[in-house]
């Protein structure tokens, strides 16, 4: 179940970032929409020596994926036609946990495998994982990346893979460095609504306590939305909740206290001091008191503890919720629309935060692409793999058709067409030529890519992403980023964070942190459900008196539970990570 | 000759039931041999035969200090608590459906039966939206309460932890009463007209009809439903609770089923929910032999 949810996460992260994506694209870009058939699909001719005249259905085994069946729509057209190849993809998301559970039990997965490091690490030793080391040095694009990505990747699992052999390719691989953020904003930072702050005469934030003050002016100045709705200033959720409260971890970043994945009983900054959560003076027990002190205010929203994340991308969509952290967050009420009216979520930094962030995944963002051993024709996935990686195969993944989605502009450049800016939302009809149907029905339903689009596109020299794209960002000039970019002296709220001496950022590590022994898994589970229970009982405490006994009892009977044990191996995986980023700052 | 006859008598008889005895062995004994899975630490896709036996160390993991103990003292409470209220008013369906059957105006007595009847159908996920929508801070009832002056700030319904045992009652009942209701119904219907008529004959009253006729013969009725209503006391199901827990109510509504879950569902370890289920099944065994006792003293015949 918590995976599910994590998956659920992650997926609504790609879908919030999608949008704030096509959000962001919703420019004045006026191009001449020119859908005259450009490349079409037969632009690359498919690797020389395979026969593709007998119909290939790869089963997809894909932790990503939120749709389950066949892949159709223009993305499917476009591979039957390139590789005569139908993906049957099965998703854990929509079919449940138990898929994993009972397909690896049997001993075959599917053909391509899309799972998590830790998924990985079992499969390994089972032999359910088919060694791709030889078959990868006759690709043309995925070859280019095995000595800086994939090698480092599969030689950290050492102890399952003392050959190095490159059993998997790590997932969203970004081709920036180790140590660089490429994104406007970091992953979690103070985020609210321009307007009322302004409203309220843009006071400068110290610290948490002049926030909670700002917060209960701005809900005093505006206690209800336009149509009548309740403002909360912060609403918490509990159905993402994983080690611990997730709303708890994410602002501990504003401080510089990260949780890493795969633990859950401990916060690490970026110089590599190691808290256990129930410490004393942990970031966690901080932002406890933080959210308790906001609730003694009356800035918690009520239902915090009853509602579902459904209920808050609601509240979010109203503008009914003052406080953000979340990068994507923004995208759910942000359009270029309300942007030209000043109105909108913006950052606004804490004088006195530290922010911990973690850089472009440069080694991946935690799952991998493989192929099931049992898989019968390899070669014929590994085409498609290597597709994947390369320019024709970004783009059709992250942008859909040149000459419908986007163009290209005088200077070399690509800009995004008037059907592109929406096509996303709108789920725009593609023409028939293209395989029919609406734009994001058919896009790949994979939900994940090998190289992430911050890799830059060797026509034009910018990342695939349209967002960063310069015509993008040219349209998007609007009065609520110029505002702000005036207010702050900076362009970007990186930029702002990172002038100001504001943000850490860390090297984005992903590695094999070794699996949980079923004895740990079984502590670990109980103490997560203690800690995240408590948690939240304390920020909803009648008084200070009941917020510290319910302290004071978290860290006696987490103990009980086999706290010391589970501790014990999260400090090894969180000494490893930090390890991990001194020798990629020092290659770097 | 004869002795002949009747073994092939005997194994005639045996073949017509044999189709049963192989259906009652695939689902009912085949799966006990996934217990198997409690005493050795599987950990897919390692297959079961390469996973090392550890004999009890399951069972031991449960009960291995205060802290889980009393955690699973708390969790046996919550399942008798609230099975034993529901068993406690096991008598509430039978009643209904005695009055219903009374009501003499037939559309509106089908019209009564419906409205009770239907929320069966709805999924328990969709009860909780109900929930949401009238309970929140922002739900209707909050919403009438305040304009009509009776409160100031909501009233937090959902994150009350008093009274959980009777509010997931109450929600239970709302949901199953006129389902439940059905079985009697029907019990009602098949009772010998002629018993009512020497009744009425005889100058009894509605109310002495029904206490002398009718709650009788709908007895043996009821016990079966009795026996087999704690034959799964402990299978008070999960959907209900998974769905209305929250951190302020955990304490009091985690069930059994709930707890195996949360614990090992969650946390990915099978061995040690099928060491819990191994224990549940042992506890429902000795209350099925104890209902059946109390049946054999109290109407002189058991049920099994």
């Amino acid at each position: 179940m918590n995976t599910h949810r994590k998956l659920a996460r992650k997926s609504l992260l790609l879908f919030g970032t999608t949008l704030l994506l096509g959000a962001t694209a919703l420019s004045g870009c006026t191009g001449n929409s020119n859908n005259a058939a450009g490349t079409a699909t037969e632009s690359a001719d498919p690797g020389a020596g395979i026969d593709h005249s007998k119909p290939l259905t790869i089963t997809v085994f894909d932790n990503a994926a939120n749709y389950q069946g066949e892949q159709t729509g223009w993305y499917g057209k476009l591979i039957k036609d390139k590789f005569n190849i139908t993906l049957n993809i099965l998703s854990p998301q929509v079919a449940g946990d138990q898929l994993y559970k009972t397909r690896s039990a049997s001993g075959d997965l599917g053909d391509l495998l899309i799972i998590d490091n830790s998924q990985l690490e079992e499969l390994i030793p089972a032999g359910m994982i088919m060694d791709l080391t030889d078959k990868i040095k006759n690709t043309e694009y995925l070859s280019k990346y095995v000595d800086n990505h994939f090698k480092p990747f599969n030689a950290a699992f050492e102890s399952i893979n003392p050959d190095g052999k490159i059993y998997a390719l790590p997932t969203f691989v970004s081709d920036t460095s180790p140590t660089t953020f490429s994104e406007e904003i970091p992953y979690s930072s103070p985020i609210m609504p321009w307007d009322y702050y302004k409203g309220i005469g843009s006071p400068k934030l110290n610290n948490l306590s002049d926030l909670m003050n700002a917060l209960k002016q701005m809900q005093e100045k505006y206690p209800k939305t336009p149509d009548g709705k309740p403002i909360v200033p912060i609403t918490l959720w509990k159905d993402w909740d994983n080690g611990s409260m997730e709303n708890v971890r994410w602002l501990s970043n504003w401080y510089g206290y990260e949780q890493p994945d795969g633990t859950s009983t401990l916060q690490l900054n970026a110089k590599g001091d190691i808290v256990p959560l129930v410490d004393d003076n942990s970031m966690y027990k901080k932002i406890l008191q933080f959210y308790y002190d906001a609730n003694q205010m009356g800035l918690v929203d009520p239902d915090s503890p009853s509602q579902d994340w459904n209920k808050v991308s609601e509240k979010l969509t109203n503008k009914q919720v003052l406080l953000l952290w979340y990068s994507w967050q923004r995208g759910f009420y942000n359009t270029i629309e309300r942007g030209t009216k000043g109105d909108g979520n913006v950052a606004i930094p804490i004088a006195d935060t530290h922010i911990i962030q973690n850089s472009d995944a440069y080694f991946g963002n935690g799952r991998v692409f493989a192929i099931g051993s049992k898989a019968k024709n390899p070669d014929r996935i590994i085409e498609f793999m290597d597709w994947l990686a390369s320019p024709e195969g970004l783009r059709y993944y992250t942008n859909g058709f040149e000459g419908f989605n986007y163009e290209k502009t005088a200077d070399g450049k690509f800009k995004l067409t008037e059907v592109g800016q929406t096509a996303f939302q709108k789920n725009t009809p593609v023409p028939d030529e293209y395989g029919g149907g609406g734009y994001q029905d058919g896009q790949s339903k994979l939900n994940t890519m090998i190289m992430s689009d911050f890799v830059v596109d060797p026509e034009t020299n910018e990342f695939y992403n349209n967002n960063y794209w310069s015509s993008t960002i040219e349209a998007n000039k609007t009065t609520l980023t110029t505002e702000w970019q005036k207010a702050y002296n900076a362009a970007t709220p990186t930029e702002y964070y990172q002038k100001n001496n504001m943000i850490d950022i860390v090297p984005n590590i992903n590695t094999s942190l070794g699996s949980d022994s079923s004895d740990i898994k079984n502590k670990r589970s109980q103490i997560s459900d203690y800690v995240k229970n408590i948690s939240w009982k304390m920020i909803f405490a009648k008084d200070q008196a009941e917020f510290d006994q319910l302290w004071t009892r978290l860290k006696s009977d987490v103990v009980g539970l086999g706290w010391n044990d589970v501790l014990a191996v999260d400090t090894e995986r969180a000494q490893k990570i930090v390890k991990l980023r001194a020798d990629a700052v020092a290659n770097k | 000759m004869r002795i002949h006859s009747m073994r092939s008598n005997s194994i005639r008889k045996f073949l017509y039931i044999s189709p049963f005895m192989v259906l009652l062995a695939i689902f009912a004994y085949y799966p006990l041999y996934g217990w198997v899975y409690a005493f050795f630490d599987y950990m897919p896709p390692i297959p079961l035969s390469q996973a090392p036996f550890v004999g009890l160390r399951w069972f031991r993991s449960l009960v291995e200090n205060q802290v889980k103990v009393d955690q699973l003292l708390q969790v046996i409470k919550n399942t008798f608590g609230m099975s034993g209220l529901s068993i406690l008013f096991s008598w509430l369906p039978m009643i209904f459906a005695i009055f219903l059957t009374e009501i003499k105006a037939v559309r509106f007595r089908k019209f009564i039966q419906t409205v009770t009847t239907l929320p069966n159908f709805i999924s328990w996920v969709l009860v909780y939206s109900l929930a949401f929508s009238m309970f929140s801070s922002e739900g209707v009832v909050n919403g009438f309460l305040s304009q009509i002056g009776l409160i100031d700030s909501p009233v937090l319904f959902l994150q009350n932890s008093d009274h959980v045992w009777i509010t997931m009652w109450i929600w239970a009942t709302w949901k199953t009463l006129g389902w439940s209701a059905i079985l009697y119904i029907a019990a009602i219907m098949s009772i010998d007209e002629s018993l009512y008529e020497a009744a009425y004959v005889d100058g009894a009253t509605r109310m002495q009809v029904i206490r002398h006729v009718v709650l009788p013969s709908m007895l043996p009725t009821y016990f079966v439903l009795l026996m087999l209503q704690i034959a799964s006391f402990l299978n008070n199901g999960l959907e209900q609770y998974f769905v209305f827990q929250n951190a302020f109510n955990k304490d009091t509504i985690q069930v059994l089923d709930l707890y195996v879950y949360n614990l090992a569902m969650g946390g990915g370890s099978y061995s040690v929910s099928v060491a819990i289920s191994m224990l549940k099944s042992l506890i429902s065994v000795v209350l099925l032999f104890s209902v059946n006792g109390l049946s054999k003293m109290l109407r002189g015949e058991g049920i099994v």
